[in-house]
């Protein structure tokens, strides 16, 4: 890697070469895949880059067009949102 | 269960958890839905049916639809309001550029006198060479 490219903003691998002398490696990596909040599942549809770069993007790029998207699953937001309807059921029922 | 006039809440897609009303059947899958949502047809796994129903008919407005969801108090008023004077989006003109004209510079005829000296000097040249031959000879 170019001299340039040395920085702390690159993470720092120490390897063995096959002649075996240690050496230290500047690899790029980016942050981990966005999670659902109820179950840990990786989420679809969302771009994996470094805070700064992130906060740059457009609001549709940054989530998916759905209620809760960009948070939960699409499992989790389905199931979320029955719940809701029937506590919404009970409500109006208690208030008839 | 889907008859015609249940209200439903949307699970899934862009519409979900928003309410609508079945208007239609359309075959064993699929119904014809209206309200808080654009109608069109829906697959049966993405409704949510509540224990209520609306009377409707099929030629019936989307505004009578939404007036009998808002006596159900399913929806406020202030989301009624706020769905229905929603304008669709139309993407905006560009403005249009208009390129400045130049002017064009004026061409400036050539002289023709210079060219009658250059053929006088060339002709006085060809003279003085065969003399400066004649001497080195001898």
């Amino acid at each position: 890697m170019r001299p340039g490219l040395r920085t702390r903003g690159f993470k720092k691998v120490r390897k063995k070469l096959p002649s075996g002398v240690l050496t230290t490696h500047f690899k790029k990596e980016n942050p981990s895949r966005h999670k659902c909040g109820v179950c840990d599942s990786e989420l679809h549809g969302l771009p994996r880059m470094k805070p700064i770069r992130y906060s740059n993007l457009n609001k549709s790029a940054r989530t998916v067009n759905r209620k809760f998207g960009g948070s939960l699953c699409s499992k989790c937001s389905r199931d979320s949102i029955k719940k809701i309807v029937k506590v919404i059921v009970k409500v109006n029922e208690n208030v008839e | 269960m889907l008859n015609n006039g249940r209200v439903c809440v949307k699970t899934a897609g862009r519409e979900s958890g928003s309410v609508c009303v079945v208007i239609s059947k359309v075959d064993d899958a699929h119904v014809l839905i209206d309200g808080m949502v654009k109608r069109r047809n829906c697959s049966i796994r993405h409704l949510e049916p509540v224990p209520k129903t609306v009377k409707i008919t099929k030629s019936s407005s989307k505004k009578e639809i939404v007036d009998a969801l808002i006596e159900l108090t399913l929806v406020s008023a202030d989301d009624a309001k706020k769905f229905l004077n929603k304008k669709p989006k139309t993407p905006k003109s560009k403005p249009v550029k208009v390129k400045a004209v130049k002017e064009k510079k004026k061409v400036k005829k050539k002289v023709v006198k210079k060219e009658v000296k250059k053929e006088e000097k060339k002709v006085k040249k060809v003279e003085k060479k065969p003399v400066k031959k004649k001497n080195s000879k001898k």
